[in-house]
């Protein structure tokens, strides 16, 4: 009998969080995934039962170069990401001794993240353009004579921008893998002779994965669905999976839309399944 | 002996590459802010990039006015509003989510990966599936409805996170403690487990609050008529040739550096005074 | 779907004079080596195709039967130009809104590209040299309207014919002519413009005083004349007008192409 009762408890307490999911996240994406049936003309989606949306999708050439694209994006952005990442919350967990100091280097870092991600990213426009600080400095300094114009709109822009907005993503899960890595074991590890990169590579990166696979889980599906950096570092110029949706919104072209979220969604998924193999985020809590 | 050397322990070379490498990545978070907070002191000719043009206070002035396009004070009081909202449900909703986890229940794997589908699922996706959803039912979609449950979407993952993270190393024996005592369920959450996993929750709160009130990809369709401050934004990124959307960025960093070194402060402060009591 | 036109302009390259050291006289200028790395065309598909076909005529590359209502054969060889221009690098950035045209143009990362009368206007008052510069070839014109909602009755309907009375009544009239747009209802816009700005905008003369752009500021000194002269100058010279074509879904996808290339 008790267990019953507390068994009712739980799913009273369970009853809010599976209701907002059920109509804001399954509903929605189940919507989505009939749409991407239906037919449309320039000013109405029109109820139906058709694959002209998804055939002319996946037959179009476009699409492929898109997705590249798009994965090159999420590759670039996840490969700079990690190594300033891990390297980062090395630092913060292994040398940086006290809890204070910890505390007070994490949100020195974190203050920028309370600008509005936008205007963050557009700070970079004045910084990188033709006539911006880095090239009137670089000018200056003698180090070029013509501005560099690969600075700005361009795929370095995007990939930049990305690893500055995502970066303290992939420090936050590094940093608690590592602060609940035994420091006996390293020391165990030293005094059995190995030198620091030894230590590094078959102590620490083993048992830091967990946060690895978490960090690089978020980094890589925020870049895939990504449009705004895209957008507006790029100057218009490239195309991602994300920014085609939001084009075909914007033309009310639902179906198409709803039909390039169905086939993101499973490449998501897809990925996402590929790295939980890695860890079992239950347990790494 | 140990203790003795780690104190006296030198620091060895890696040390110094790594705090080179670290001070690197904060001049490369703060950098670019930089030319936003030279730029928001444009003249009034200025325009949004270099050279300048002159020096002046206008588009800090500029941005308490009407606006020819953007209604600053209008969306920043609805993303206020719907943060704080976003914030007080997530607390709730998560706190009582975590204790359901606490025991397995049938469905519990269904609702744990429905978390995690709800975090991956690009945002953009939540946004277009709400937007079409209303649109066929044809409800108005609105920033405290629509825009609301779409927020929730994004914050509930990490509620629920933090709270598995925190009751996994939650020690049961006090909750058994207060019932051998006679308290009852509502008691020993009210005294025992609110007060253990308080500043979590105020994690959490924290944490949704800033979620919310950045988002942006998820209010895309989901605001209705009334914007918030980040489409706001976005709007004025291909919609305004002046600094005023500088003058804003200058405004808000230099507010949370004010409200973090208030905290801190009243930290300190806290710290000082229970020093003296013992 | 009844229109009551409100607005129409005449559309052409818009230069930075003080970075091109040559006379611009063409569209195909836009797809000229010089300006490699400067060039921009506006990101709107209706839109962007007829500029990129204006250059694409003007260049020899391909000839139309009706730049209006293009085939799809005509479509692909324009988007075959552009996407070769796009990889050998021509482009610095896509524009969507008039706003970003006006950031592209005043930042100098680009000195050439299709653009919109009032744009120019705006980056001049900056203090910057901006030209809207006529073509041989001619404009590319537009017009746009307000309609009204079928689900309106009663009172709504009321007000809506309310403000379209209003908005063809003269005040914003001025206002558009103001920003080098055209009012459809141009004897109430004159109402409310001064002999001067009425002398400058639409009779292509030389402004008597200075001329103020809507919000007051100074656009133009005393002396200046109007790119592209007088109305009749102006919309006489227009070779084409947009328009929604037959093949507007092909076009649109042909389009993207072009942007994901």
């Amino acid at each position: 009998m008790a267990s019953d009762t507390s068994k009712r408890s739980s799913y009273f307490l369970i009853s809010p969080m599976a209701l907002i999911f059920a109509v804001f996240l399954v509903i929605p994406l189940l919507t989505i995934v009939v749409v991407s049936f239906w037919d449309y003309d320039e000013y109405r989606i029109l109820p139906d039962f058709i694959l002209e949306n998804y055939k002319y999708l996946l037959g179009s050439s476009v699409t492929w170069s898109i997705y590249l694209n798009t994965l090159k994006y999420a590759v670039l952005t996840w490969v700079f990401t990690l190594l300033i990442g891990f390297t980062v919350a090395y630092f913060l967990a292994f040398h940086v001794r006290s809890l204070t100091w910890q505390i007070v280097l994490f949100m020195l870092c974190t203050i920028p993240f309370w600008t509005s991600n936008i205007i963050r990213m557009i700070s970079w426009i004045p910084f990188l353009g033709r006539n911006g600080l880095l090239n009137s400095a670089l000018i200056n300094l003698g180090i070029v004579d013509q501005p560099l114009e690969f600075l700005l709109f361009s795929d370095f822009a995007v990939v930049l921008a990305d690893v500055h907005l995502y970066t303290l993503f992939m420090v936050v899960p590094i940093f608690n893998s590592m602060m609940r890595i035994d420091r006996s074991l390293i020391e165990a590890a030293r005094d059995a002779g190995a030198s620091g990169f030894e230590t590094l590579k078959s102590v620490i990166v083993p048992l830091s994965k967990p946060g690895i696979a978490i960090g690089s889980i978020f980094v890589i599906t925020v870049v895939m669905g990504d449009f705004i950096t895209v957008r507006l570092m790029s100057g218009g110029q490239s195309a991602s999976v994300g920014l085609q949706i939001s084009n075909e919104i914007g033309l009310l072209q639902y179906p198409a839309a709803a039909a390039s979220a169905v086939v993101l969604l499973i490449t998501v998924l897809l990925i996402v399944t590929a790295l939980l193999r890695l860890v079992d985020i239950r347990k790494e809590l | 002996m140990a203790l003795l050397t780690k104190t006296r322990e030198r620091r060895p070379t890696s040390f110094y590459f790594l705090a080179a490498f670290f001070a690197l990545f904060v001049l490369f978070l703060y950098g670019p802010m930089l030319t936003i907070f030279i730029l928001s002191f444009q003249g009034e000719n200025g325009g949004l990039t270099f050279p300048m043009n002159g020096f002046s206070f206008h588009w800090f002035g500029n941005l308490f006015e009407q606006q020819a396009v953007g209604d600053f004070g209008g969306s920043f009081s609805r993303s206020l509003k719907l943060g704080l909202i976003v914030m007080v449900v997530t607390v709730v909703v998560s706190f009582m989510a975590g204790l359901a986890f606490r025991k397995r229940f049938r469905g519990d794997s269904v609702i744990f990966y429905l978390a995690i589908a709800s975090l991956i699922v690009p945002s953009i996706l939540i946004s277009l599936g709400i937007g079409l959803l209303f649109n066929i039912v044809e409800w108005q979609p609105q920033w405290f409805t629509s825009a609301l449950g779409a927020h929730l979407t994004w914050t509930f993952p990490f509620g629920l996170l933090i709270m598995f993270a925190v009751f996994n190393r939650f020690d049961p024996s006090y909750e058994e403690a207060a019932r051998d005592l006679g308290a009852s369920n509502w008691q020993t959450i009210q005294y025992v487990v609110l007060p253990m996993v308080g500043p979590s929750l105020i994690g959490v709160a924290m944490f949704s609050f800033t979620l919310s009130y950045d988002e942006f990809a998820r209010t895309l369709m989901t605001a209705g008529a009334l914007n918030t401050l980040p489409l706001e934004i976005y709007g004025m990124t291909t919609n305004v040739t002046t600094p005023v959307l500088y003058a804003l960025g200058t405004v808000t960093t230099g507010f949370s550096f004010l409200v973090i070194a208030l905290a801190l402060g009243t930290v300190a402060i806290m710290r000082r005074r229970k020093g003296q009591k013992a | 779907m009844t229109l009551i036109p409100t607005i129409y302009n005449a559309d052409t390259l818009g230069i930075r004079p003080d970075l091109i050291d040559r006379e611009i006289t063409s569209w195909a200028d836009l797809l000229d080596p010089a300006f490699k790395g400067k060039a921009s065309i506006l990101n709107i598909p209706s839109i962007g195709i007829m500029d990129a076909a204006m250059v694409c005529e003007a260049m020899g590359e391909v000839t139309y039967g009706d730049k209006g209502n293009m085939t799809q054969e005509e479509i692909d060889k324009t988007i075959a130009v552009m996407i070769d221009a796009k990889k050998a690098g021509q482009f610095r950035a896509f524009w969507k809104s008039f706003d970003e045209s006006v950031n592209l143009m005043a930042s100098g990362e680009v000195v050439i590209q299709s653009m919109w009368s009032p744009a120019v206007a705006a980056v001049r008052s900056k203090g910057i040299a901006c030209k809207y510069q006529p073509l041989k070839e001619g404009y590319r014109a537009w017009g746009g309207g307000i309609g009204l909602a079928k689900h309106l009755s009663g009172l709504e309907l009321e007000a809506a014919y309310e403000y379209i009375d209003w908005y063809l009544s003269g005040w914003v009239g001025a206002y558009l002519n103001r920003q080098g747009y055209y009012s459809a209802a141009p004897e109430t816009a004159k109402k409310f413009m001064s002999e001067d700005e009425w002398g400058f905008w639409m009779e292509g003369k030389a402004a008597e005083g200075d001329i103020l752009s809507p919000d007051g500021k100074v656009m133009e000194k005393a002396g200046a004349v109007r790119d592209g002269g007088s109305y009749e100058e102006r919309m006489g010279s227009v070779a084409c007008w947009n328009s929604v074509m037959d093949e507007n879904k092909h076009m649109v996808r042909k389009w993207n192409e072009f942007i994901a290339a």
